[in-house]
């Protein structure tokens, strides 16, 4: 490459690093930082060993998840699937045991007695709380099945159970509230529940319910009640609750009479078509999430300690860039220096792109993920030495500054190419298939390699290449491009047997 | 007086070169490879030792692989006294108690290995350390580990080794060839077996913070490997029939000529991993900062170490039973032991009487 070359490959890397920063300060963007290092609460579910689960199962769990976590009133709370495993992420100051709670508990179904059905236009309506989400969040975990309790009906299904003439006077968007008496039965008592088309008519779907013994003995017992009451009267509803929202209130049937109740096996009609009756069936059967999950990992970390270990990680950084740039200039000189100017824009490359990842990708930076990029440090010095050091072998064997120069890029950028192959080969294994903090490190990591190789072919080769086609520096002692600095005893080395065989 | 202080020679410049500045100018002549024998025996006791110490004392696991609890405490109002702490702690669960206090007893680590999964347990523990240390319950760190999570991930990082070594492998055996392929193999296995063997050992504590150092240590031991391979590749192209230097010569040039290379990237390497070390030790929180540069503090140093004293001698051993290069080794030998009778009996092949003789014929 030739000056004019060189310079514009200067030119370009340049601006492009300067319209990278441009954009970072002129936005105001800073890094996306990870719950470890800004402090929160971060629970990793597994599913319980031993059941199907697939990608529809998965989407629905984080569904429900995420329902959950919606109704705690949490800011930005984060809810993602990590292969089998689903992350939730609750920034700031959470409270992990309620999280906890909240997300692991399964089995969150009753089945109450309906005694009132309050509609929205109702003066007691608003007695009990104003809107629903206050109510859920007032209740703060699963209503005590042995007490009474005022509950929403689910939005979804608006007015279900209500006679259609109350049905008119809903506002959309109201849920009718349900007073309801003390749970009969709760989702431990349900064995089982399928979904099947009603055998009589086959038209509608209906799902097939089955209650332990003495589930089902507390089941007929509330039914026999409840068919003493006048068919259509709201009293004759059994409630089905799911996380403290009435799922659906069905009446029990007009041809049950009164004091003979539905044992063990009950058949709820629902009104809806087979989907509606397949996901009230996988409701049933493992309350209200589709598959059994467990707690693996649950971290709480305090926003203060967040920042002392984002603190800790920036200033080990500093330190440790600030030393390898003093090793660098007493071994190298002012070629030394030239790469303690490479170092510093690998750390300006490095960072403005884990910002602009974290702006535009949603990259979070964590403290495994800092130190993935302390570790590449060393890549990018190695980079930098690499090329020092095939220059000074290129001296050695006689060459001048500038063709020396040249070729030792060549050398050294094969090197490089080889070397962080390597490195970008364990940076993407590690992230594929690695779980938890290791993919944050694995991703910072291959990052790294590639910022460094970019480096390498740009901002490297065109200094190096400038410095040594300039005649007073390549001549300068203090710059380290001399042979007498380089190889004292050069002149013997003209005669090195390579040297000869390259020629 | 003065007259013979001039007289001496001024120390700081020899034109000869004294043996810091023949390394500083790539000149060193060390005789790695004819010495591989005794290279190998220490490697392999070494391995030996390591592997004992895993068998024998198994490895001291965090509880992200058994499962558990760990509390951290910072800025208690008082200085705590582990014992008392323990004590009060023991009273709600004894199993697998551990106390550790740091910053001067202002923070403390306690971690327990069971009922990982209770919740009403952990609030009776968290409330009795907030009595005991003055520190607010939601300022009191909590990590809970379920008892399948440690199969999972180990599960993981297994696979992730498996396939990360496959990779390699077919990667350098495309790049170099397949006996590079075997000794860059063999290195790794080495690092591993002794990485682990320190682990065992010291009984430092394992984390998966450590299993990633261990993964990306392979990565950084087979990349000083490559550079140094990659040297002896470029060297080897211009050894033929009637070359004076044998394959394990010239790689032991090659090696001499790497060295302030390979001496500069470790020290280039650890000055940020030690400064990691050091400030994570002295910080709560950060253990998965401490405990990465640990593992990757002990791994770089035996990569470097590898990459010269067990890569390359097995290289050499690998190369010289090709036919080529055998021949040219017994035809300079040979030729040696005709001008220096002495020589032969070096047998290996010693490069420092190698080159004496080599640069005697051109003189």
């Amino acid at each position: 490459m030739n000056r004019g070359r060189l310079w514009l490959v200067l030119g370009g890397f340049l601006t492009l690093v300067a319209v990278m920063w441009g954009t970072i300060l002129a936005m105001g963007l800073r890094p996306n930082l990870g719950l470890d290092l800004q402090g929160g609460v971060s629970i990793t579910l597994a599913p319980e060993p031993g059941q199907e689960v697939d990608e529809e199962i998965l989407e629905q769990t984080v569904t429900v998840i995420r329902q959950r976590i919606d109704a705690l009133g949490v800011a930005e709370p984060d809810i993602a699937r990590q292969g089998e495993n689903i992350l939730v992420q609750l920034p700031g100051a959470a409270d992990q045991a309620e999280a906890e709670e909240v997300v692991g508990r399964t089995a969150q179904l009753q089945f109450r007695p309906v005694r009132n059905i309050i509609p929205p236009d109702d003066p007691r309506y608003d007695e009990v709380s104003e809107d629903c989400d206050a109510l859920l969040q007032e209740l703060a975990g699963p209503a005590v099945p042995t007490e009474p309790v005022v509950l929403c009906g689910n939005p979804e299904s608006l007015g279900e159970g209500v006679d259609p003439a109350e049905d008119a006077e809903v506002p959309a968007g109201q849920p009718v509230k349900y007073d309801l008496a003390p749970a009969a039965v709760v989702g431990a008592d349900v064995t089982d529940a399928r979904a099947a088309p009603d055998q009589a008519t086959g038209l509608q779907w209906q799902v097939l319910l089955s209650l332990s013994r003495e589930g089902g003995d507390r089941f007929e017992e509330t039914t026999a009640e409840l068919a003493c009451e006048p068919p259509g009267s709201p009293q004759r509803q059994f409630a089905i609750v799911l996380d403290n929202t009435v799922d659906s209130a069905p009446q029990v049937a007009a041809d049950i009479p009164c004091g003979q109740g539905i044992g063990r096996d009950a058949v709820i009609t629902i009104g809806g078509g087979e989907e509606e009756a397949r996901d009230l069936a996988l409701l049933l059967r493992a309350g209200a999430l589709p598959i059994q999950l467990e707690v693996a990992t649950s971290q709480n970390v305090s926003p203060t300690l967040g920042v002392a270990s984002l603190q800790a990680g920036l200033l080990a950084g500093f330190i440790g860039l600030l030393l390898v740039a003093v090793y660098l200039i007493v071994l190298y000189r002012g070629i030394g220096l030239a790469a303690v100017a490479e170092l510093f824009m690998f750390g300006a490359l490095v960072y403005g792109a884990i910002v602009l990842l974290g702006e535009f990708v949603g990259f979070t930076l964590t403290l495994a993920g800092i130190a993935g990029i302390i570790v590449s440090i060393g890549i990018a010095a190695d980079s930098s030495i690499i090329y020092r050091e095939r220059y000074r072998d290129e001296i050695r064997a006689g060459r001048t500054v500038r063709t020396a120069a040249e070729h030792a890029f060549k050398k050294a950028w094969k090197t490089n190419l080889t070397g962080n192959t390597v490195s970008f080969l364990a940076a993407v294994v590690l992230y594929y298939l690695a779980i938890g903090p290791v993919r944050g490190f694995a991703f910072t990591l291959g990052l790294s390699t590639i910022i460094d190789t970019l480096l390498f072919g740009t901002f490297t080769r065109s200094l190096f290449g400038l410095i040594s086609r300039n005649p007073k520096l390549a001549k300068s002692r203090w710059m380290g491009l001399r042979a007498q600095e380089v190889a004292p005893d050069a002149v013997g080395a003209t005669k090195d047997p390579r040297r000869r065989a390259k020629v | 007086m003065t007259e013979t202080i001039e007289k001496s020679p001024p120390p700081s410049k020899p034109d000869t070169g004294g043996a810091w500045k023949r390394f500083f100018t790539n000149q060193t002549r060390f005789d790695f490879i004819g010495r591989s024998r005794l290279w190998l025996l220490v490697s392999l006791v070494v391995v030996g030792v390591c592997v004992a110490g895993v068998a024998i004392r198994g490895f001291n696991f965090g509880i992200d692989f058994t499962g558990g609890a760990a509390y951290t405490i910072t800025d208690a109002q008082r200085e705590i006294d582990p014992d008392e702490l323990r004590a009060e702690i023991a009273a709600i669960v004894e199993e697998d108690l551990t106390v550790q206090v740091v910053e001067g007893g202002t923070g403390a680590i306690v971690s327990t290995q069971a009922l990982a999964e209770d919740v009403q347990t952990r609030a009776e523990i968290v409330q009795t350390l907030a009595e005991h240390t003055g520190v607010a319950t939601q300022e009191i760190d909590v990590s809970v580990v379920g008892p399948r999570w440690g199969a999972q991930i180990s599960e993981q990082m297994l696979r992730a080794l498996v396939v990360f070594l496959v990779l390699v492998v077919g990667y350098i055996t495309l790049r170099f060839e397949w006996r590079m392929a075997v000794a860059a193999f063999v290195t790794l296995l080495h690092d591993i077996a002794v990485t682990v063997g320190v682990y065992a050992i010291v009984g430092f504590h394992v984390s998966p913070a450590s299993v990633i150092a261990l993964l990306t240590i392979l990565g950084y031991s087979l990349y000083d490997t490559v550079v140094v391979f990659d040297r002896v590749t470029d060297e080897s192209k211009a050894i033929n029939a009637t070359s004076s230097e044998t394959y394990g010569e010239m790689a032991n040039r090659s090696v001499n000529e790497v060295l302030l290379r390979s001496l500069s990237t470790s020290i280039t390497s650890l000055l940020p991993v030690g400064c990691l070390l050091f400030i994570g030790a002295n910080l709560l929180g950060a253990d998965t900062l401490s405990d990465l540069a640990l593992a990757l503090f002990v791994g770089m140093a035996i990569g470097t170490y590898s990459s010269i004293f067990v890569a390359t001698p097995l290289l050499v051993f690998l190369k010289e039973r090709e036919p080529r290069y055998a021949e040219l080794k017994e035809k300079i030998l040979a030729r040696r032991g005709g001008e220096q009778a002495a020589a032969v009996a070096g047998g290996g092949g010693s490069p420092r009487k190698g080159k004496k003789s080599r640069s005697k014929r051109k003189g």
